[in-house]
């Protein structure tokens, strides 16, 4: 039979072998949590990304889906536009009103041409005229959700030059 | 991050640039938020050190009319093109060639896109060109890239860029034909799809005609309804016109649905309608070029309807019914529309990049550049996507008809040839003791000189002969469409000269590098 001051020998004093392979297996646990917890921050920080993605996807999918509809609109908008009749102004107040609500907006037309939201489809020359600046608008520019449908139209008044000798384009 | 590559679909009206990662590819939108960017350029004046300020894009598009000299646009036409009556004079004075115009434009796509990637991440990239653009061109468009310090991994052509998104991934054993209808060209292309192997057989197209002379038919039509419903229109409107063009263009697209499309103008009260048989009526010639091309190109290579197992429409024209319709009739195949026509280009030639991204875990290169378009490239390549092209252009030589006193052109490679090829033809001394041999390098089919393009000559010496005799004129097109040509004299059976043909209408490396500089100086927005 064994002595049992042996065995708790034994138990208390575990051979070099066994603490090694304990350690080893404490190495690896370490090694493994490392590995998750990198690849965890990884899959957080891919998630993250993705869901960015899949925001600005989900808003260019509802441009895309929606500016042919509302470009008709804003072409039918433009038949109407500075009408005298009262009825046909107060139908066109109401579908703006509509459009509005759904997050389109008329462009406000600074002073100066700015060409992120206006195009210019007449110009006209002046003396007087330091920048370019407009003249007028002849139909009205639209955005959706902060991006453009259509860029108003405007007449652009722009410093008359002294004779300019002829240039060669590539058109 | 690893370094990505990009593809680009350089356009005449429009580019685009995308990226293939993760089995997906993403066009990457401008800063106006849209997938393609309009290809014009406006000159907006000079900086106080003198450099040019310029936008690209939508902006530029916007801006035209306030300088109309001042406006590039249509610069695809003109690349592989020199001098003065192609480049452009900017406010500044200096003078951009069709390269560094093209250059501004990638460079906008570039800025753009690294929104989404990160700044400075654009560097490697490939981009397309027609299947028609012959070697000048091509190399032209390479350039153009270079100059906007960009690392060009290859040069693709745009059927084969949209048959890659096609094909790609699918494990297609097929052979399609790719009928491109764009905004202002049309090509088409026969290849064979063999897995990730895409091999062109024949090609052509018509460098003229695209969904814009639709739109100019159905411009017409509109007027001609109006005017016989009593509408009187002032020729000197400028702002009618625009109107009815862009309606046009609408009622295009809504043809597309429905059978018949109601426009109203401002300040018209009629209504015109038109019905699609109309439209199609008022088109027929348009699409009846289309055809005659198709099947120009069929016949070059004597492939029938019933070796065609696909046909893979691209470009925005190719919605209209009628184009489905005809090609259906012709070939008694079902057209499927499996790309998105506006972008399967620039996605083809991103999935196409992304095979040149170094590998992840050593960080080297899994391909050479140079054996992109090598035909059957296997081995280490064997999972890559290899591509074999054929020329565009046949090439020839100027020989001397002596009996009728007339030079006429000789094709040595035809048209459509595979590509690398050397083809010879054996010509002869036109007199006794003749000492010099001039070599003129043509592009064109023709036999008469004033059809054909004279694209590099070199003189030879030759020792003095009887008159008669022969020498052989070979030429050789390697994968990268360099043009080589050697003579043999076949008298003493040895070589008299080699030489490439030089394109004159290409900037030499001093320029490209000269431009890069001033192009990197030069401010786009």
């Amino acid at each position: 039979m064994e002595n049992p001051e042996d065995i708790v020998k034994t138990e208390a004093a575990p051979d070099d072998g066994k603490l090694a392979a304990v350690e080893n297996e404490l190495h690896e646990l370490r090694s493994e949590l490392t590995a998750l917890r990198d690849l965890f921050s990884r899959r957080l920080m891919n998630d993250k990304q993705k869901a960015e993605l899949i925001q600005t996807l989900t808003a260019g999918a509802n441009f895309a889906c929606i500016e042919p509809f509302l470009y008709d609109l804003i072409l039918l908008l433009d038949r109407i536009d500075g009408s005298d009749d009262e009825l046909v102004q107060s139908v066109q107040e109401e579908l703006m009103e509509i459009l509005e609500r759904r997050g389109v907006e008329k462009i406000e037309v600074a002073s100066e041409f700015d060409p992120r939201l206006c195009k210019a489809v007449r110009v006209v020359e002046s003396e007087d005229a330091g920048a370019m600046r407009i003249g007028g608008v002849l139909r009205s520019g639209y955005t959706f959700a902060g991006r453009v449908v259509r860029p108003a139209e405007v007449v652009v008044i722009k410093p008359k030059k002294p004779d300019e000798p002829e240039e060669s384009t590539v058109q | 991050m690893e370094r990505k590559a990009f593809g680009i679909d350089l356009g005449t009206t429009y580019s685009a640039i995308a990226v293939y990662e993760d089995g997906e590819t993403q066009i990457l939108k401008n800063a106006e938020g849209t997938e393609t960017t309009p290809s014009v350029i406006f000159f907006t004046g000079v900086t106080s050190t003198g450099e040019d300020d310029l936008l690209v894009g939508q902006e530029a598009k916007n801006s035209a009319e306030t300088e109309p000299n001042n406006v590039v646009q249509f610069i695809k036409r003109k690349m592989g093109q020199n001098g003065p009556a192609v480049n452009f004079r900017a406010p500044s004075g200096k003078s951009y060639t069709p390269e560094m115009l093209s250059s501004f434009i990638l460079r906008k796509l570039c800025q753009d896109a690294e929104q989404y990637v990160g700044e400075g991440e654009i560097r490697d990239v490939v981009i397309t060109v027609p299947a028609y653009f012959d070697d000048a061109r091509r190399t032209a468009t390479k350039q153009a890239g270079v100059i906007a310090g960009l690392n060009v991994l290859a040069v693709v052509n745009e059927p084969t860029a949209a048959a890659i998104a096609y094909g790609f991934g699918r494990d297609t054993d097929a052979r399609v034909l790719v009928y491109d209808l764009g905004g202002g060209t049309f090509d088409v292309t026969i290849m064979d799809i063999k897995g990730k192997h895409f091999d062109t057989l024949a090609t052509g197209g018509d460098s003229m005609l695209g969904g814009y002379n639709f739109d100019g038919r159905l411009s017409e039509l509109i007027q001609k309804k109006l005017a016989e419903q009593g509408a009187e229109l002032d020729d000197d409107d400028d702002l009618l016109f625009a109107e009815i063009r862009e309606k046009a263009e609408r009622a295009k697209r809504m043809l597309t649905d429905k059978e018949t499309a109601r426009l109203r103008l401002r300040g018209i009260k009629q209504a015109v309608e038109i019905t699609r048989e109309e439209f199609e009526e008022a088109t027929a010639d348009l699409l009846k070029r289309t055809q005659v091309k198709l099947e120009q190109v069929m016949a070059d290579k004597n492939i029938t309807w019933d070796e065609i197992d696909e046909l893979l429409v691209i470009g925005g024209s190719t919605r209209m019914p009628m184009v489905k319709k005809m090609l259906e009739s012709l070939s008694g195949k079902q057209v499927k529309y499996k790309v998105d026509p506006d972008t399967a280009v620039a996605q083809g030639a991103a999935i196409f990049a992304s095979t040149f991204e170094p590998d992840a875990e050593s960080g080297e290169p899994r391909r050479d550049a140079r054996t992109a378009n090598a035909e059957g490239a296997g081995g280490a390549l064997a999972n890559q996507i290899t591509i074999s092209d054929v020329t565009s252009q046949s090439l020839g030589v100027v020989l001397l008809d002596s009996a009728a006193n007339r030079k006429y052109n000789q094709v040595i490679i035809p048209r459509n040839s595979k590509i690398p090829t050397t083809c010879s033809q054996t010509a002869y001394t036109v007199v006794d003791n003749q000492t010099e041999l001039l070599v003129q390098v043509t592009e064109g089919n023709d036999a008469e000189l004033e059809f054909v393009k004279i694209v590099g000559e070199s003189t030879l010496s030759i020792p003095a002969y009887p008159k008669g005799s022969p020498v052989e004129i070979i030429y050789a097109y390697d994968p990268d469409q360099m043009v080589t040509i050697e003579v043999i004299d076949k008298v003493a059976d040895k070589s008299l000269g080699t030489f490439e043909v030089d394109r004159s209408s290409n900037m030499s490396a001093e320029e490209v590098a000269l431009a890069a500089e001033i192009v990197g100086r030069t401010n786009v927005e």
